[in-house]
């Protein structure tokens, strides 16, 4: 990488990395492990910046990139690690709070029971605003299966939070 | 507001702390350390096997370890390292677990090692449940070579209680995969682990020691300071299998 490459990828790096960050938090649900998955996904985009610059979709090749990872590592680590976010779980119960914080309270305790490919499908289909075909690209599985797991995960969510409009309201582009 | 924005409200509220710094530069660094390292993988690996009989080998014979435990039988309590605490950059080596201490000590001397974040000894969090196939991982740890990982990065694993720990290499290896390679392989001995090592690429290499009591030692690393012979070593060292607990209660609130 030249130093014009090496400036653009900085440049890149500093416009997106919050965004990043917290997808990558999301996925984990614990922050050191969301700052090596993003360390990592930056360390292969820039051994292949100079293409994928070119292609102008960085973006999606450091999202695919840290789900597969993620699920790599959860499957090699096997111990589920949600401090972060069991954290807020740990306080006051959904019925205690507002709405929105209830909200919160129940997601947090929903995604720290979830598999990592599960979690993922609620991130990018609710957090990126991803349709479910691209989902279903960038964890290679199908339209179907996107939607079965979105699915059974707002269901729960219901249990937890009863007040959540029915299904209906969800777009299914 | 629908649902479908309070949900995503909701995530975002969720996704919120203080972001990492020197990212893009941290990942040019070590873009930078991994393709050096791959110019010089076909040379490493052409001496593995020689190399192992004159490490793995040596090291593992004849080096029983009585298990003490961690504290005991049962290990505890569950502890979390983590760095940026009291404004340092990585987690104080005086604060560092007993099985970080041990496996870095069984690592070449260096003196960057620097670890990042970790636990230990930890059982199942509250309201998870875990997998009749897989054992309990108890301990966890990030330790860098250099504070910015200038000459790579370490992760070390520990799990306890592997429902059907193998016996033999041609077991141990064949469950793996995930585009690796096994490296080597040593068979265990009446008071030594089955070990092996497998590569991937970007200087990637995995070591795993696994004993018959299902406790299972895996090792991690990128870079090019480390070599696949030294990891194993490390992996079953029988001074760290030495304070590895055979049990661990689940973490409470």
């Amino acid at each position: 990488m030249n130093d014009l490459e090496a400036a653009q990828f900085r440049e890149y790096v500093t416009a997106r990395q919050s965004a990043l960050f917290r997808s990558a938090l999301l996925l984990t649900g614990h922050r050191q492990d969301a700052e090596d998955l993003l360390q990592a996904a930056l360390t292969k985009l820039a051994q292949r910046w100079s293409t994928v610059r070119q292609s102008d979709a960085p973006d999606a090749y450091v999202r695919t990139t840290m789900y597969h990872q993620w699920i790599s590592w959860w499957r090699r680590r096997r111990h589920g690690r949600e401090y972060a976010l069991a954290a807020a779980v740990e306080g006051p119960t959904p019925g205690d709070l507002g709405t929105d914080g209830a909200l919160r309270v129940a997601l947090a305790k929903v995604l720290s029971q979830l598999t990592p490919k599960q979690r993922a499908v609620i991130v990018l289909r609710y957090y990126e605003d991803l349709p479910e075909s691209e989902v279903a690209r960038i964890l290679g599985c199908g339209v179907g299966t996107v939607r079965s797991q979105a699915h059974r995960t707002l269901a729960r969510l219901r249990e937890l939070c009863p007040d959540l409009a029915p299904e209906k309201e969800f777009d299914t582009a | 507001m629908t649902t479908q924005e309070r949900i995503k409200r909701a995530l975002d509220d969720l996704a919120t702390a203080p972001e990492p710094v020197d990212l893009a530069d941290r990942a040019l660094r070590a873009a930078g350390r991994r393709r050096a390292t791959n110019i010089g993988g076909g040379v490493v690996a052409a001496g593995l096997v020689l190399a192992l009989a004159a490490v793995g080998v040596t090291h593992l014979t004849g080096h029983g370890a009585a298990r003490t435990g961690g504290g005991g039988s049962s290990g505890g309590p569950c502890v979390q390292y983590t760095s940026g605490s009291n404004g340092q950059p990585d987690v104080p080596r005086d604060e560092w677990p007993d099985f970080v201490s041990k496996t870095v000590a069984a690592l070449p001397a260096r003196s960057d090692y620097s670890m990042q974040s970790g636990y230990g000894w930890c059982g199942l969090n509250p309201g998870m449940t875990r997998s009749p196939n897989d054992g309990l991982y108890i301990a966890y740890a990030v330790v860098n070579l250099g504070i910015n990982r200038e000459a790579g990065e370490l992760t070390i694993n520990v799990a306890i209680d592997e429902p059907s720990p193998p016996r033999v290499c041609s077991a141990a290896t064949a469950a793996e995969h995930e585009q690796l390679s096994v490296l080597f392989c040593v068979e265990a001995t009446s008071t030594t682990p089955v070990t092996y090592a497998l590569g991937g690429p970007d200087g990637y290499a995995r070591a795993t020691a696994v004993y018959g009591d299902g406790t299972l030692v895996y090792l991690e690393y990128y870079g090019n300071a480390i070599t696949p012979q030294q990891l194993a070593a490390a992996a079953a060292d029988p001074g760290l299998y030495a304070i590895i607990p055979s049990d661990v209660p689940p973490v409470t609130n």
